[in-house]
């Protein structure tokens, strides 16, 4: 224990003791991953990435987090602040970095633009421009005004003026050596001096001289003299010493020396280029060059035209040049190098007259403010000083200019034909004339230029010109600003115009308006539209109201209105059916509909539609068709038919195919169901089943033939048709002429359609006669021929279908006891063959039917089955 | 009828089709040619709210009989009915085919009731969402002028010469026949009667009962113009404006002019609605609207 003790007391334990390790844990030697080893900038930010994170830290680590983190910082609205925002600078986006050193935008200590400019400081107003262009004016930035550095200003403000040396004033005596001093050290001198030889000597004349005047200049101290700074000019190029090559510069790029000789100017595409100094020396032809250094300047050239008896001034002898300016100025003696004007200069002065004013001109300029305002008063002028042109019609302007009145409507092409032929005869027909009285007719001729009424006028004379064969002197027309190729265009055009006039292509296609076109003018007066009938008029007219004008009906106001107004539902008008849910289309025809029967009685004109629509509905019903006053009767009138005749007669069916849709298309407007016609499927199978069938067997066509007769009893007790008159689109149709069209056609062939009522053969003619009235495939023209082996009735020719329906007749005539025969009416010539006929036609009554015949057939057979059954 | 103008509206809002009073003539709409609905204190001459949300003209409006709702209609075949105090439509009743040219309430304010360009009147139930018109009267053959409701009848009177009564508790349709077109018909203060405004230069007034004509009124111009008729809250005088813009006040029973308001010298007085139970009324001439009525009356209207 004590040696355990001392064993612990021997070692001194410092600091906190490491957990024990514990023995299964494995301590990791792992390295520190790539990821982890990251470089950190001086602020301790991760400066570089992997090259798929970045490569470069952007934001705060590759984030678009904020400083703090992800969490935005709260939102602020700067709306409030919007006046005082400040402009943006470069530099709020640069860091310490892009500032520092060697940054994109080091900071370094430089003058100020404003100290260098020499600026004011003053903030420049903002002036805005009244100039065209609005905003900053762009001379202000093209032309900037040569700035005086700081050395300058500083000079200037202590008495320095530009051309004066610096250094402290002079007395005279003082600057006169000091010049001499300048021209001395200035002189170049080549070789050996002599010493002190000449300038002593002139140094000395010169003091002398001007000692007198010293007296008077000793109290006037003068600044020295500038002298020019020794610019050393490194030569950088090879050409000999003193050479200038071309300088090729824009004129105004450069300083522009006003007072200098001009040099050589050149003109280069629209871009001026000044040809500055002189290239390549002289020819190898031409003389020497007195003076190769010399610049080339405008004086030096000669543009005299005239012939001088002086030589040319070429010579630049100062000393002849200065005596003549100095010599007497004399009359004759002009100056060396100026030729006196051999004409007298004309004293006086043309004036011309000044242009008259126009009538209510003012001297006053408006000003438009902004050039945006359209509406400136300057406009408004003009449209009022308009002369009053528009105001004018035609009349007015043509009693103005003492015309005849032109005439309302538009006879005038027969005026306007002699005025032409008159005018061919002419060699040169005048102008105005044709081209006036071609105006006075509007669309009357065929007018393609009138947009331009010079071009149209020379058309007319072009045209005149043609009549009479002188083409060729259209040029004598045109007007001489015109270059030759205008005019050759304008030829080209005028003859084709012309052939289009003549050859009828535009002619025939327009016609002039029979009447003035009131529906385009909104202002035309319309009449007002008469209400009421005569009775009703008269009394309000005679101011009998009360009885006569007050008409009493009933309405039936809806529950749900009564129950609004707190009203009970009156009990006295019948129930209401229910209305119909209403249509999510809503269509004009809900509105026509109130204002078609604008008069309470039904027109007489409606009900004789509404029975022409009855008449000739497919259904057809018992009592015989009338015919319709306004159709022609047929070349061959129709025989008196009995019930079953009419049933039977399939010609008005036939006819009746418009007004059978426009029937059904009423009944689909009222609402009444119309039970869809049996014909239909009949005519398709006639048309698309027929050679099918013909060649089926006897049975299927008449089981076929007692299904279809079911429908065809049940037509008899059809519904009758809608009976309210046409509504809507339907009111204006007159069927009436409709229908007559088609009875028309019927006429022609009414024996043919009658022969139809028998099923058996259908022969060519039949066939067409058919086609005429019924749309789809044609049949085959060879398909009759093979029918005709089917049975011995089918192969019935035309003229004995003409007897069969003859006999089919008179066999209804017999069943019915009706008055006596029709048979001699209709074209069959022999009883005998008719007889025969009857037993055929029992035999095919039950047997093949020639299917590929129109639906009316079918019908007939719905009818003789009928009649089988009774 | 002496009344003068206390108060010149400038509406601010181009042509001003129609000026209303509301239920109990403490305030007025008018209908602008900008596609605007105003409402008013005309005694002030204090704009309150501007409706916007049609899309043509506003050519009538009426205010709820408790001031809640307005109904609007307008050139662009809209009937709307606005929350008067947030000035947002609550409904937009689409159903006729042309131009609205009058709507009214009935007493409850639970029906709307339009008259149109296309020649019908159409019965919109304002309490429930349905946006089909509960009724249909297909009546006319012409363009409704104008509409009156009580609580019972209907009066519409239409451009084919007629006036027409629906009675609702009998279902009965009186239609008189008038012979001239109908710019305005509007009931008496005590409902015997109906102010037929025509368009021959005149003004008529008919009994309602038997359709017999009571008085004729005359000597303004109406022109082409939809000159809107009234009667003064007395049944004393026949008002109507006229296109010398001047509202012409006829004597009931004499018949003749008793006075003539100047309005606006020139231009057409197309609107005038008559105060429902003070001896004032506002009329709209172009732009601008006039209160008229008694100066005491502007007094104590104010405080």
């Amino acid at each position: 224990m004590p040696a355990d003790a001392s064993d612990d007391e021997d070692f001194a334990i410092y600091g906190t003791p490491l957990d024990p390790i514990e023995e299964d844990a494995v301590p990791s030697k792992r390295p520190t991953p790539i990821e982890e080893q990251v470089v950190l900038d001086k602020q301790g930010r991760r400066r570089f990435h992997g090259a798929f994170t970045g490569g470069f830290s952007a934001g705060y680590f590759n984030s678009v987090g904020s400083e703090e983190g992800w969490t935005p910082s709260a939102f602020k609205s700067s709306r409030s602040e919007k006046a005082s925002q400040r402009l943006q600078k470069a530099e709020d986006f640069m860091d310490e970095e892009d500032k520092g050193e060697f940054g994109i935008a080091p900071k370094v200590l430089r003058a100020t633009s404003d100290y260098t400019q020499g600026t004011s400081r003053k903030r420049s107003h903002m002036k805005q421009s009244t100039g065209p262009i609005p905003g900053q004016p762009v001379l202000r930035d093209i032309l900037q005004p040569v700035k005086d550095t700081v050395g300058v200003r500083l000079l200037r403000s202590m008495g320095w003026r530009p051309g004066q040396g610096v250094g402290p004033r002079l007395s005279h005596r003082q600057k006169k050596v000091q010049q001499k001093e300048i021209k001395k050290s200035s002189r170049k001198v080549y070789g050996c001096q002599f010493p002190g030889s000449s300038n002593d000597k002139s140094g000395g004349s010169g003091e002398d001289s001007s000692e007198e005047s010293d007296s008077d200049m000793k109290s006037i101290t003068f600044a020295p003299d500038d002298y020019d700074a020794f610019i050393v000019k490194v030569k950088d190029n090879v050409f000999g010493i003193g050479y200038e090559g071309l300088d090729r510069r824009p004129v105004l790029s450069g300083h522009v020396q006003l007072f200098e000789p001009s040099f050589l100017g050149m003109q280069e595409k629209k871009k001026k280029v000044a040809i500055w100094g002189q290239a390549f020396g002289v020819g190898a032809l031409e003389e020497d060059d007195e003076d190769i250094y010399a610049r080339d300047d405008m004086s030096q050239y000669n543009f005299e035209l005239e012939s001088s008896e002086k030589p040319s001034h070429r010579n630049r002898d100062h000393s002849s040049s200065h005596r003549a300016l100095t010599g007497p100025r004399g009359v004759g003696a002009p100056l060396e190098g100026f030729v006196l004007g051999k004409n007298q200069p004309n004293s006086q002065r043309k004036f011309f007259r000044a242009p008259d004013l126009p009538p209510g001109f003012t001297a006053k300029h408006e000003t438009k403010q902004s050039r945006w305002d359209v509406n400136s008063k300057g406009e408004n002028v003009a449209k009022k000083q308009g002369l009053g042109r528009h105001d004018l019609d035609a009349r007015v302007r043509a009693s103005i200019l003492d015309e005849p009145l032109p005439k309302p409507s538009a006879p005038s092409t027969v005026e306007v034909v002699p005025s032409i032929s008159q005018s061919a005869t002419t060699l040169l027909p005048p102008a105005v004339p044709s081209s006036a009285s071609a105006s006075l007719l509007p669309g009357s001729t065929f007018r393609p230029f009138v947009s331009q009424p010079d071009k149209q006028a020379r058309y007319e004379r072009f045209l005149d010109l043609v009549k009479s064969g002188q083409k060729d002197l259209l040029t004598s027309i045109q007007p001489s600003s015109m270059t030759d190729w205008d005019k050759e265009h304008e030829r080209s055009e005028f003859e084709q115009a012309a052939r289009l006039y003549k050859s009828g292509i535009m002619s025939d296609r327009f016609v002039s308006a029979s009447q003035p076109d009131d529906s385009l003018n909104p202002l035309a007066p319309v009449e007002r539209m008469k209400h009421g009938n005569e009775e009703m008029q008269n009394a309000a007219k005679m101011k009998l109201f009360g009885k006569l004008t007050r008409t009493r009906g009933s309405w039936q106001p809806c529950a749900l209105l009564c129950k609004r107004f707190n009203v009970p539902q009156p009990s006295c008008v019948l129930e209401m059916e229910k209305p119909n849910p209403r249509s999510s289309t809503f269509s004009v025809f809900d509105f026509l509909e109130a204002s078609s029967h604008n008069t309470p009685a039904k027109p007489a004109v409606v009900i004789q539609q509404e029975e022409a629509i009855k008449s000739r509905s497919i259904t057809s019903e018992p009592q015989p068709s009338p015919p319709l006053s306004a159709s022609p009767p047929p070349p061959q009138p129709p025989p008196p038919r009995t019930e079953r005749q009419s049933e039977e007669s399939v010609a008005p069916k036939t006819v009746t195919s418009i007004s059978d849709t426009l029937a059904r298309l009423l009944a689909d407007d009222t609402g009444q169901v119309q039970p869809e016609p049996e014909e239909k499927p009949d005519l398709f199978k006639a048309i698309f089943l027929s050679s099918s069938e013909d060649s089926d067997s006897e049975d299927e066509d008449t089981s076929k033939d007692d299904t279809a007769s079911i429908p065809g009893k049940k037509s008899n007790t059809s519904a009758p048709r809608n009976l309210s008159p046409p509504r809507g689109i339907f009111a204006n149709l007159d069927l009436d002429a409709l229908n007559a069209r088609q009875v028309e056609r019927q006429g022609e062939t009414p024996a043919a359609l009658k022969s139809d009522e028998e099923k058996s053969g259908c022969s060519q003619k039949d066939l067409k006669q058919e086609s005429d009235l019924m749309y789809g495939p044609r049949l085959p023209s060879a398909l009759p021929k093979l029918i005709a082996p089917s049975s011995s009735d089918t192969s019935i020719p035309q003229q004995q279908i003409k007897q069969t329906s003859a006999i089919w007749v008179e066999r209804a005539v017999k069943s019915e006891s009706a008055q006596d025969d029709d048979s001699s009416d209709s074209d069959s010539p022999s009883n005998a063959s008719s007889d025969k006929r009857k037993s055929s036609k029992k035999k095919s009554k039950h047997s093949k039917h020639s299917k590929h015949k129109k639906d009316k057939k079918h019908k007939k057979h719905k009818s003789k089955s009928k009649h089988k059954k009774r | 009828m002496d009344v003068e103008c206390l108060k010149t509206l400038n509406c601010n809002q181009g042509a001003v089709r129609a000026v209303r009073f509301n239920v109990d003539g403490a305030y007025c709409l008018t209908c602008g040619s900008d596609k605007k609905l105003k409402l008013w204190n005309p005694y002030r001459n204090l704009l309150l709210k501007t409706y916007a949300g049609h899309g043509n003209e506003v050519l009538d409006a009426c205010g709820s009989c408790d001031s809640s709702q307005i109904v609007s209609c307008g050139a662009d075949k809209s009937v709307i009915i606005w929350d008067v105090s947030s000035g947002t439509p609550l409904r937009r009743l689409r159903g006729h085919a042309s131009n609205v040219t009058c709507v009214r309430f009935n007493e409850e304010s639970s029906v709307a009731i339009s008259g149109s360009l296309d020649n019908c009147v159409m019965c919109w139930d304002v309490r429930s969402r349905k946006n089909e018109p509960i009724q249909v009267l297909k009546d006319a053959k012409d363009s409704i002028s104008s509409i009156q409701v009580t609580d019972h009848l209907i009066l519409t009177g239409s451009l084919d010469c007629r006036i027409r009564q629906y009675d609702i508790r009998t279902g009965d349709l009186v239609t008189d026949f008038i012979g001239e077109p109908v710019l305005g018909a509007s009931f008496t203060g005590d409902g015997q009667c109906v102010v037929v405004g025509c368009a021959d230069n005149h003004v008529r007034l008919f009994d309602k009962d038997s359709g017999e004509m009571l008085g004729e009124y005359g000597g303004h111009q109406t022109g082409d113009f939809r000159v809107e008729s009234g009667v003064d809250n007395t049944d004393a005088f026949i008002l109507s404006g006229a296109t010398d813009g001047y509202i012409y006040c006829w004597d009931m029973v004499k018949a003749e002019i008793a006075s003539r308001l100047e309005h606006a010298p020139g231009v057409v007085v197309n609107s005038i609605h008559p105060h429902p139970n003070k001896g004032a009324l506002v009329s709209a001439a172009g732009p601008t609207v006039k209160l008229w009525g008694k100066p005491e009356f502007l007094d104590s209207d104010v405080e």
